[in-house]
């Protein structure tokens, strides 16, 4: 397997400056992003992932404190990189598709020049005409219907599914080397996000980058990666092959949200399955392993923090167990 | 166009409609419907009624009291068209850097409106004559310095509301720097409320000019502003009611006129009130 690496994370933490205090909001994240594939972060509410995506197009919050470690696009690291030259790379050599189609479209502009708009930092050589003309064979290829007649319209005239298309024909116009995917269904329908996640699935065969799918949804995530990253309160704590971490998960958190998955050989009235208490403050990070409080099978060792070791080939766990 | 029929669907749309194209038409084609030069004197005819050679009557100078009418439009739909423009865009420009730029300035701004608009405007409008002087220009400048706070303030909170909305950053995302964020992104989403703010405001800043130039501090004799003329009439109403009626009767129509107007036109921006056809 070709695992050539296009984007290596390195010893990445960020810290929000909050009232109380700094807030360690990524602790140390190390993550490789191989060329071509997709990559899945998974981790409930407020486990960094988002901030991870933003991380990766250079778009913190202003509230970031402190950064640290190395994010390498092919070597180059894009902490370094001065803003100017960033905001280049955004819409070039990434692009990111956002979770709510229905607020990510300017309402006064209409969606042919939105789409020409997104080119102008790939092509800036191209004249209206050609632009529109490429963003008019994007839409076919998203499954848009009469694109013509889509390119004159504006935002509020297009249904929720429409507009998630339109989003990522915009997203793929850029050609980007990396295509950040922020829970790209959460805000559709079930039926529409099938669709979604079909289209999604057939433009990986074509599109010739690597993309990031940010998601809680572990369905989502094992129909479409390649790669798995579990994250659990700013931490990285197991990544692995979505085959191997999904036949063998080595993390009791990974375990944990598994069980959570909902089951419809259930008995209605059975109560659902939830990971017992909650996220551990992350403004006064705790000593050792970060999920001991909630792990149901810690023992003496977890006092230490355990490091992310490769348990067997390409599956990395941060468990004393696994 | 469909903005227009819409504003026309409603009957205060319709009359404010009318009295605004009256007023403007009749300010533009004065020197064409004016049947004398407004300044030009019949001092034989001095406070007449209405006749056939002076078809609203004449003030104390003889001067005929329809031709002034028109001419004093020009003054004041003039004035707070320039007033309102020039504030209109002062207040985004300041508004939009007090949304965006850092709390030093911010704050610097905001005090300065607070500032402004802490004194009644017909008392800090008295006090900048007193230290510019009145004259045309002058009127409008200090007119001006009264009306940009309240495009400012509305300028700013619109951009701090659309700058959070996600479309705003996903542009970012794709690469649009700050100056493209602002310029394609931020102020055509900004200019519905204020624009319509702006068609409310021009009826204030007629009533406004012309209460300076009823006091005397604005528009000087002998140009026409209806201010001056309602003041002259006053001086002589025992003698005819004429002048008073026709200045004020103006100043009626054209305030009451793009009053009207400004309401239809912010209901029919609404989209929540809009009827569906």
């Amino acid at each position: 397997m070709n695992r050539e690496t296009l984007v290596e994370i390195k010893n990445l933490s960020v810290d929000f400056s909050t009232a109380k205090g700094a807030l360690h909001v990524l602790r140390d994240v190390s993550l490789s992003i191989p060329r071509n594939r997709v990559v899945g972060l998974v981790g409930e509410s407020g486990s960094g992932k988002s901030t991870l995506a933003l991380a990766l197009l250079g778009l913190l919050p202003d509230n970031t404190g402190e950064v640290s470690g190395r994010i390498e696009l092919d070597g180059e690291n894009l902490l370094d990189v001065p803003p100017e030259e960033l905001r280049r790379l955004r819409g070039g050599r990434i692009a990111m598709i956002f979770q709510d189609p229905m607020t990510s479209l300017n309402p006064v502009f209409s969606i042919g020049t939105q789409l020409v708009d997104a080119q102008r930092n790939r092509h800036p050589q191209l004249g209206r005409r050609e632009l529109l003309k490429r963003a008019d064979e994007m839409l076919k290829r998203v499954g848009i219907s009469n694109p013509e007649a889509r390119l004159a319209a504006y935002p509020h005239q297009l249904s929720g599914g429409m507009r998630q298309r339109v989003m990522i024909a915009m997203a793929l116009l850029c050609e980007p080397d990396i295509l950040i995917a922020d829970e790209p269904t959460t805000a559709l329908d079930v039926t529409i996000e099938a669709q979604i996640v079909r289209l999604l699935d057939d433009l990986r065969a074509d599109f010739s980058g690597s993309i990031v799918l940010v998601s809680h949804s572990l369905g989502l995530i094992s129909e479409l990666c390649d790669e798995v990253a579990v994250m659990y309160a700013g931490k990285v704590v197991e990544s692995a092959p979505t085959k191997i971490l999904f036949g063998n998960p080595r993390h009791p958190y990974t375990l944990a949200l598994l069980a959570c998955e909902i089951d419809p050989e259930d008995e209605p009235g059975e109560a659902l399955v939830t990971i017992k208490g909650g996220l551990p403050d992350l403004i006064d990070v705790p000593k050792g392993c970060i999920f001991a409080a909630r792990c149901p099978s810690r023992f003496g060792k977890c006092v230490e923090e355990p490091p992310l070791c490769e348990v067997e080939a390409g599956h990395k766990s941060a468990c004393w167990l696994a | 166009m469909g903005l227009l029929r819409r504003i026309w669907a409603s009957p205060s749309g319709r009359l404010g409609m009318v009295a605004t194209l009256l007023v403007i038409l009749g300010g533009v084609a004065a020197p064409l419907i004016a049947t004398h030069m407004p300044n030009q004197l019949d001092v034989a005819a001095r406070l007449t009624p209405p006749s056939g050679a002076h078809w609203l009557g004449t003030d104390h100078l003889g001067r005929d009291l329809f031709s002034r009418a028109l001419f004093g439009t020009r003054i004041a739909v003039g004035v707070a068209l320039a007033v309102t423009a020039t504030a209109l865009v002062a207040g985004i420009l300041l508004g939009v850097t007090a949304a965006t730029a850092p709390p030093v300035i911010e704050r610097t701004i905001l005090a300065a409106f607070d500032i402004v608009s802490s004194f009644p405007s017909l008392i800090l409008a008295l006090a900048l004559v007193a230290v510019l002087g009145p004259g045309l220009l002058n009127i409008i400048i200090l007119v001006t310095v009264v009306f940009v706070p309240q495009f400012g303030r509305v300028a700013r909170a619109q951009t701090l509301a659309v700058k959070e909305r996600p479309f705003v950053e996903a542009e970012r995302a794709l690469g649009a720097s700050g100056g493209r964020i602002l310029a394609f992104h931020i102020l055509p989403n900004i200019v519905g409320p204020i624009v319509v703010l702006a068609s409310m405001n021009i009826p204030v800043v007629i009533t406004l000019e012309a209460g300076l130039s009823f006091l005397g501090v604005g528009i000087r004799p002998p140009l026409a502003s209806w201010g001056t003329m309602l003041f002259d009439g006053f001086t002589y109403l025992e003698q005819s009611v004429w002048p008073v009626l026709v200045a004020g009767g103006s100043l009626t129509l054209a305030t009451l006129g793009f009053t009207l107007f400004g309401e239809a036109l912010r209901d029919a921006l609404d989209p929540k009130l809009r009827r569906e056809p």
